[in-house]
C-alpha cells in the first residue's frame, strides 16, 4: 500500500491551542440552562426526556469500548465509523457561549457553527479531546477551512465531496472517496470494515430511520403530542454516540406516548413547514419562538432535524464495492444540504412537505454569514410567493440579543398566514 | 361601532378613536420612562377629546413595542398589520404597493399585494441608522432644533456632501470633522437625510415596489426625508395626513373589523365586559 | 358431469382470443381508474365478455372467419383477461375478496383437472412422469396462485415466484405438460424415431448422444409440436415469415396460403401481446434469464459486485446481437433454396438458422434427458464452421454476462431488440414523480440494465426506455415514497415506499 500522503502539511503543523477558561465554560452551561427554563414551560413532555437531554448534556455515560470519532454535518456515513469499530459522535456545536470564545482565535466572519465548534477544542476538559480522530466533509467553507484547523488538535480526515450532486457522473468517485476514509478509520481505529459490520450498522440505521419516520407522521397528525423542540431533542441526541439499541428502546416509548395522545379539540395553530441552516441543541431560539408565538412546526427539511434520517440506504446488491456506492449514494447524493450545486431537489422537498402536511406557511431560519442558505431564498421565496406559499425568512445567529425582533417578525408573518 | 387604537411605541404612545369611518379624535404624546402609564393617561385624554366614554367603547386593539405593556386591550396585534391596515384606510381609493414607516427606533418596509394583503416586509430594528433617533441626535449635534435642521436640508437639497459613516454613532464624529472643515450646516444636514433615503429606498427596491409608495410614521413629517427619499426611489411618494397616527388608526381599524367578523360568524364570542354593562 | 364441464369450456374457448383482451382494457381500464366499487367493474367486465361470446360463436359458422379465430387462441388469453388484467387495475378495497373468488375457481379448476388427468392414465400405460391437463387451465390456474400469493410477498420475492414459475411452465413445459394422456403417448412415440433432417413443422430437433430425439421445449419456442404455450420467440415467427415462398402465395398456392395464415395470425396474436407486456417479459417471464439469473445469484451470494459495462460495451452488445440476428434472418431466408440434403448453394443451412445459435439449444434439452441431452455441436460443414464455433461463443457470452455482469446478455438478445421497440408506447409505463425524488441514484445501481434515465430525468414522468426490461428493482429499491411507480394504462400498479427490509 502506498504511503498515504497527509491532506494537511506537516511542516506548518502548530501546537493546538488550548485555552481552559471557567468563565466561558460557565456561560455555556448558563446557555443550557436557560434552555431548560424555557423548555420547562412545555406542557406536555415525554417522561423519558431527561434522559435524551443528558445524552446532550454530558454525552452517553455508557462506557463502551468503542473508541468515539468526531464527525461534521450529514454527509459523514456512520456506519462506516461503527462497521470499523468506532462510535460516531456529531460535533457540529449549538452553544451560543462557545462562538464568543470561537471567536478570540479564529475570524468572528465565519459561521457560528464553526465557531463555537472549535471552541469546544481550546477547552481541554472538554470530551471531544477523547476523539480518536475526527473526519469532516468539504461540504461548505467553514467545514473545509475547519479541518486544516482541526488538524492541529487530532488526526483529521476532509473527506471531498462533487460539487454537484449528479449521481450519473460522480458515484464512482464518490465511492472512492469512501474507501479513503474507510482506509483512514481502519488506520486510526485498527479495524477494517467488513461486508458483514457494515450490513450490521446499515441496519441499526435503517431501523432509527423507521422509528423518526413513524415518530415524524404521527407528530404531523397531531402536534400537541409532541414539542418540536422535544422531537429535535431526541433526534439530534441519536448522534452522540449512544448506543443505538437502547435509544430506539427509548424512542419507541416516546411513540407509544404520542400515539396515545389524543387532541381534546381541532388545533388552530397556524402550521408551518421549517427549512434552512442547522439549528443545534441548545441553540433553539427560534424553535421557542415558533411554539410560544402559537404555530406548530409539522415538517422540516434541516440538516439537524427529521431530513438529516429521513431517507434509508437502499441496498440492492451486497459486495463491499457496493455497498459504499449505495452509502455514498444515500449520504452524498441524498444529502440536504445546500453546498452542492444542484438546488432543485430542496425545493421540491419544502414544496412536497407544505402540501403533503398541510401547511400553511414556510418557515426560513437563515444563519447569519452562511451564504449557502441565505443566496436560497432567492428562488425558494419567489417559487413559494408563484404557489401561493406565505414565506418568512429569520436571519439570524446563536445570540439570543434580537429575540424580540425576530418576534415581530414571526407575529406579522403568522397575522398574514392565518389572513390567507 | 367605536374602537380605539393604542400604539405603544419607545419613544412616543400614539391613541386614536374611530367610529367606523372617521377618526374621531387622536394624539401623539412622548412616551417617557414608563410608556404603559402614559399609554393608559393618553388613552383617557383622547377618549375625553372624542366624546366617547370608556363604556361606550366597543374594543381597544394595542400595538407597537410595548402592545403587551398595557393591560387595557381587547386585542393585539404587530405594528405591521396595524401599519398596512392605517395606511390602506387612510388612502382610499389609491394604489398603494408598499408603505414605509420611519419611526423612533426604526424603519419598516412593507409591500402588499395587488389586493393589499400583505406581501413582505423588512425592518432596520438593530441600528439606529436609517431611523428618526439618527437625524434627532445629528440636529442636537448640529446645535439646531428639529424644524430647523429639517428646513435647512431641505434649502440645500442640491449639495454633493456625502455622509460616510453607516453608524449613527460614528456619523457623530464625522459630523465633527465636517464642521471643522468648514462644511455648511444646511449641507450637512442635507447629506444625513441623503444618507438614510438611500438606504430606506434599497430597502424598498429589495421587498416591494417603488411605485405607489406611502410614507407613515413619525419620520414622514419630515419633508426634507420625503423629498431625499423621492429622489432615491424616482417616484412620487404620498404622506397622509397626521402620519404619526397611522398605526394607531390601523389598530383601530383591525379592532373593529375583527368584532364586525366575529359578531358575523357563526359562534359568537362573549362580548367585553365594558359592553355589557350598557348604559345606564 | 365431466362433459357438462368441457361444454363449458367449449363455450368459454372465445376468451382464447386476443380481441376481447382490447374490448376489455377499453372497458375495464376506465372503470378502475374511477376507483369505484371491484363488483361494478367486473360487472362491467363480464357484459362485453358475454356479448363478445354471442359474436364469437355467431361468427363461427363463417369457415374464413372460424379458421382466423382459431389460429388466434391460445391459452393465455384467459389468464390475461380474467385474472391478470383485473387484478392489477381493481382497487384493492373491501370488495377485492370478491374478486379473488375468480382466481380461486381457477386454482380448483387446475386441481381438478390434474386429478382428471391423473385418472384417465390406463393402469397398464408406462409411468407418466408429468401433468396432464388442458394448457388454458394450467395457465389460468398458474397465474391464479401467484395473483392470490401476491398481497403477501415483496416486490423482490414476488418476481422471484413468479420467474420460478415461468421458467418450469416454460422450459419444462414441453416435456412435463401435457394436454392429456394421447398427447403423452404421441409425444413419447415421437421421440423414439431416429431423424436427420428437419421439418418444417419442427423447430430444431437435437440429437441425443443416445441417438433419440430431444425435443426442445416449448420456450420460447412455439412451433415445437411438443409444447409451445406461448408465442414468445419475436426471432422464430421472423424467420417463419421469411421462410413463406411469397410467389406461391401469388400464385395462390393453397398450401403456403395456409401456411401465411398461421404465421398472419401469430403475427398478430404477437403484436397484441407484445403491445400489452413490452419487454415486460424479459425480466419476468424469460426462462433464458431465469436461469442465468441462477449464476447471477451464486455471484451476489459471494459478495462479488457485479461489472458495470459503460455505455460503449452496451453499443457493441447490442451492435453484434443485431449482426448475428441479422445473419440468422438473412440465412433463414434462403429456405426455397435447400434442396433434400439441406444444403444451399452447395452449403449446409439449417432450416432455422437462428435457432441453432441460440443457447436455448444448448441448454434446454439437458432440462428433459439431463448431461445426456447436450445435443453434438453442429459440425464444420454448417455454413463453414460458423455454427460450430458461433454457438460455442453464443453460449460463452451468455453464461459469462450473467456470472459477472448481471443482465448485460439482455442488450444482446435479439428477441428483447424488437420487444423493446414497445417500452414506450405500450401498455406499461415505468412513471416518477420527480418532485419526490431525493437524487440518491440507487434506482440507477440496481437497475441490472445500467439504465441511468430512471435516475436523471427530472423534467417528464414517464421514463420508459427501450432496454428496460421491467424487472421494477429500482421501484423495489427507492427509498422515497411514491416517486417510482409502475403503472398499466394509467393505472397505478405498484410503487416505491420506504420498506424496512431490502
Amino acid at each position: 500500500m502506498t504511503k498515504p500522503t497527509s491532506q494537511y502539511d506537516p511542516r506548518y503543523r502548530l501546537d493546538p491551542v488550548k485555552a481552559p477558561n471557567p468563565g466561558a465554560r460557565k456561560r455555556a452551561r448558563m446557555a443550557v440552562h436557560h434552555l431548560d427554563e424555557t423548555m420547562r414551560r412545555i406542557t406536555r413532555r415525554p417522561e423519558n426526556i431527561e434522559w435524551f437531554e443528558s445524552l446532550l448534556r454530558e454525552g452517553p455515560t455508557e462506557d463502551s469500548a468503542r473508541p468515539p470519532v468526531g464527525y461534521f454535518c450529514n454527509m459523514i456515513p456512520p456506519e462506516l465509523i461503527l462497521a470499523c469499530g468506532g462510535r460516531p459522535v456529531r460535533l457540529d456545536c449549538g452553544n451560543a457561549a462557545l462562538v464568543q470564545t470561537g471567536e478570540e482565535v479564529l475570524s468572528g466572519e465565519i459561521c457560528p457553527v464553526a465557531k463555537a465548534s472549535f471552541a469546544m477544542f481550546l477547552d481541554p476538559e472538554n470530551p471531544v479531546h477523547r476523539c480518536r480522530c475526527l473526519v469532516l466533509p468539504s461540504s461548505c467553507d467553514a467545514k473545509r477551512k475547519l479541518g486544516e484547523v482541526l488538524a492541529d488538535y487530532r488526526p483529521t480526515f476532509t473527506m471531498n465531496l462533487p460539487a454537484e450532486q449528479d449521481a450519473g457522473r460522480y458515484l464512482a468517485a464518490a465511492a472512492k472517496e469512501l474507501e479513503r476514509l474507510a482506509d483512514f478509520l481502519s488506520r486510526e481505529l485498527g479495524t477494517s470494515p467488513s461486508r458483514r459490520r457494515l450490513m450490521e450498522a446499515i441496519d441499526l440505521t435503517r431501523r432509527r430511520t423507521a422509528l423518526v419516520r413513524e415518530l415524524d407522521m404521527a407528530r404531523a397528525d397531531k402536534p400537541g403530542a409532541l414539542s418540536v423542540r422535544d422531537f429535535f431533542i431526541m433526534i439530534q441526541s441519536s448522534f452522540t454516540g449512544v448506543d443505538l439499541v437502547r435509544w430506539e428502546k427509548e424512542v419507541g416509548t416516546v411513540l407509544e406516548h404520542t400515539r396515545k395522545y389524543h387532541q381534546p379539540r381541532e388545533r388552530l395553530r397556524p402550521r408551518l413547514v421549517l427549512t434552512g441552516a442547522p439549528i443545534l441543541w441548545p441553540n433553539f431560539k427560534v424553535l421557542n419562538l415558533v411554539e410560544e408565538c402559537g404555530a406548530d412546526i409539522v415538517g422540516d427539511t434541516l440538516c439537524t432535524g427529521v431530513q438529516s434520517v429521513w431517507d434509508p440506504v437502499s441496498l440492492d446488491e451486497t459486495g463491499y464495492g457496493a455497498l459504499l456506492r449505495a452509502l455514498a449514494a444515500r449520504y452524498i447524493f441524498a444529502a440536504p444540504c445546500p453546498c452542492f450545486v444542484s438546488q432543485g431537489r430542496r425545493v421540491s422537498r419544502v414544496l412536497e412537505l407544505a402540501e403533503e402536511r398541510r401547511a400553511q406557511g414556510v418557515l426560513h431560519y437563515g444563519l447569519r454569514l452562511c451564504q449557502l442558505f441565505d443566496v436560497e431564498t432567492y428562488r425558494l421565496n419567489r417559487v413559494l410567493r408563484q404557489k401561493g406559499i406565505p414565506f418568512l425568512n429569520l436571519r439570524t445567529d446563536y445570540s439570543l440579543e434580537d429575540t424580540e425582533q425576530l418576534r415581530v417578525r414571526l407575529e406579522a408573518f403568522l397575522e398574514t398566514v392565518e389572513a390567507s | 361601532m367605536i374602537t380605539a387604537g393604542i400604539d405603544v411605541g419607545s419613544t412616543t404612545v400614539k391613541v386614536a378613536v374611530m367610529d367606523g369611518k372617521n377618526v374621531r379624535a387622536g394624539l401623539v404624546e412622548p412616551a417617557g420612562p414608563l410608556p404603559a402609564r402614559a399609554a393608559r393617561d393618553l388613552f383617557t385624554r383622547v377618549l375625553g377629546q372624542a366624546g366617547v366614554a370608556e363604556t361606550d367603547l366597543d374594543a381597544a386593539a394595542t400595538t407597537g413595542y410595548g402592545r403587551r405593556l398595557v393591560d387595557f386591550g381587547d386585542m393585539v396585534m404587530t405594528e405591521i398589520k396595524a401599519c398596512a391596515a392605517g395606511t390602506l384606510f387612510s388612502v382610499p381609493g389609491r394604489t398603494i404597493r408598499t408603505i414605509i414607516d420611519v419611526g423612533g427606533q426604526d424603519t419598516k418596509v412593507i409591500g402588499l399585494a395587488t389586493d393589499g394583503d400583505i406581501e413582505e416586509f423588512s425592518m432596520n430594528d438593530k441600528c439606529a441608522a436609517g431611523t428618526g433617533r439618527f437625524l434627532e441626535m445629528l440636529a442636537v449635534k448640529l446645535d439646531m432644533s428639529y424644524p430647523q435642521f429639517v428646513d435647512a436640508a431641505l434649502a440645500a437639497r442640491d449639495t454633493l456632501l456625502q455622509m460616510n459613516s453607516t453608524c449613527a454613532v460614528f456619523a457623530e464624529s464625522e459630523v465633527v470633522g465636517m464642521l471643522a472643515r468648514g462644511e455648511k450646516k444646511g449641507d450637512i444636514a442635507a447629506a444625513a437625510h441623503h444618507a438614510i433615503a438611500a438606504r430606506i429606498a434599497s430597502m424598498v427596491r429589495r421587498v416591494a415596489y417603488p411605485d405607489h409608495c406611502c410614507f407613515v410614521g413619525g419620520g414622514a413629517r419630515n419633508q426634507a426625508l420625503v423629498k431625499a427619499i423621492e429622489e432615491h426611489l424616482n417616484a412620487q411618494v404620498f404622506v397622509p395626513e397626521n402620519p404619526q397616527l397611522v398605526v394607531a388608526v390601523g389598530a383601530a381599524v383591525c379592532a373593529s373589523r375583527k368584532l364586525e367578523e366575529r359578531r358575523a360568524g357563526e359562534c359568537p364570542m362573549p362580548s367585553p365586559a365594558r359592553t355589557e354593562a350598557g348604559p345606564p | 358431469m365431466t362433459s357438462l364441464i368441457h361444454s363449458v369450456a367449449e363455450a368459454l374457448s372465445p376468451l382464447a382470443s386476443p380481441f376481447l383482451s382490447l374490448v376489455t382494457a377499453v372497458v375495464l381500464i376506465p372503470a378502475a381508474r374511477q376507483a369505484r366499487s371491484t363488483r361494478i367493474a367486473l360487472a362491467r367486465l363480464f357484459i362485453p365478455v358475454v356479448l363478445f361470446m354471442l359474436a364469437y360463436h355467431g361468427l363461427l359458422f363463417l369457415p374464413l372467419a372460424a379458421r382466423w379465430l382459431k389460429a388466434l387462441e391460445s391459452p393465455v388469453w384467459v389468464a390475461i383477461l380474467l385474472v391478470v388484467l383485473p387484478a392489477m387495475h381493481l382497487p384493492r378495497n373491501g370488495d377485492w375478496r370478491w374478486f379473488r373468488l375468480v382466481p380461486a375457481c381457477f386454482v380448483a379448476l387446475l386441481a381438478w383437472g390434474i386429478w382428471q388427468g391423473s385418472r384417465s392414465v390406463p393402469p397398464e400405460a408406462p409411468r407418466v412422469i408429468g401433468i396432464l391437463v388442458r394448457p388454458g387451465w394450467l395457465i389460468a390456474g398458474v397465474a391464479s396462485v401467484l395473483v392470490l400469493i401476491q398481497p403477501f410477498l415483496s416486490l423482490n420475492l414476488f418476481r422471484r415466484a413468479v420467474h420460478i414459475t415461468a421458467l418450469c411452465v416454460l422450459a419444462a413445459g414441453g416435456f412435463m405438460l401435457r394436454q392429456d394422456y394421447t398427447d403423452f403417448r404421441d409425444m413419447r412415440a415421437r421421440r423414439t424415431v431416429r431423424r436427420d433432417v428437419m421439418n418444417l413443422s419442427e423447430t430444431s430437433p437435437v440429437m441425443g448422444r443416445d441417438g433419440r430425439l430431444a425435443y426442445l421445449p416449448s420456450a420460447p419456442c412455439r412451433f415445437s409440436p411438443d409444447g409451445g404455450y406461448i408465442q414468445g420467440c419475436n426471432m422464430e415467427l421472423s424467420q417463419r415469415i421469411l421462410q413463406l415462398n411469397y410467389r406461391k402465395i401469388a400464385g395462390h398456392d393453397v398450401a403456403e396460403l395456409g401456411a401465411l395464415e398461421a404465421v398472419l395470425a401469430a403475427f398478430l396474436s404477437f403484436t397484441i401481446l407484445s403491445f400489452l407486456v413490452a419487454r415486460w417479459c424479459c425480466g419476468w417471464l424469460c426462462p433464458l434469464s431465469t436461469m442465468g439469473d441462477g449464476l447471477d445469484w451464486l455471484r451476489h451470494r459471494l459478495g462479488v459486485t457485479p461489472i458495470r459495462a459503460g455505455p460503449a460495451t452496451h453499443a457493441a452488445m447490442l451492435g453484434s446481437g443485431g449482426t448475428l440476428a441479422g445473419i440468422g434472418l438473412a440465412m433463414s431466408a434462403l429456405y426455397h433454396h435447400l434442396d433434400a440434403t439441406g444444403r444451399a448453394f452447395g452449403v449446409r443451412i439449417p432450416v432455422f438458422p437462428f435457432c441453432k445459435m441460440c443457447p436455448s439449444q444448448q441448454i434446454c434439452p439437458m432440462i428433459n434427458a439431463g448431461p445426456a441431452g447436450y445435443p453434438p455441436l453442429p459440425g464444420t460443414e454448417w455454413a463453414f464452421g460458423f455454427f460450430r464455433y458461433g454457438c460455442l461463443i453464443v453460449l460463452a457470452l451468455y453464461v459469462l454476462c450473467f456470472a459477472a455482469a448481471r443482465r448485460l446478455w439482455c442488450r444482446f438478445c435479439p428477441m428483447g431488440m424488437i420487444s423493446g421497440l414497445f417500452n414506450r408506447g405500450g401498455s406499461f409505463m415505468l412513471r416518477k414523480d420527480a418532485k419526490r425524488c431525493n437524487g440518491c441514484g440507487m434506482c440507477a445501481e440496481a437497475c441490472p440494465m445500467n439504465i441511468g434515465k430512471v435516475r436523471d430525468e427530472m423534467q417528464e414522468s414517464n421514463v420508459s426506455t427501450y432496454d428496460c426490461v421491467l424487472c421494477l428493482r429500482c421501484v423495489a429499491v427507492c427509498p422515497r415514497d411514491g416517486c417510482l411507480a409502475l403503472e398499466h394504462e394509467g393505472h397505478e400498479v405498484t410503487r416505491s415506499h420506504f420498506g424496512t427490509g431490502t
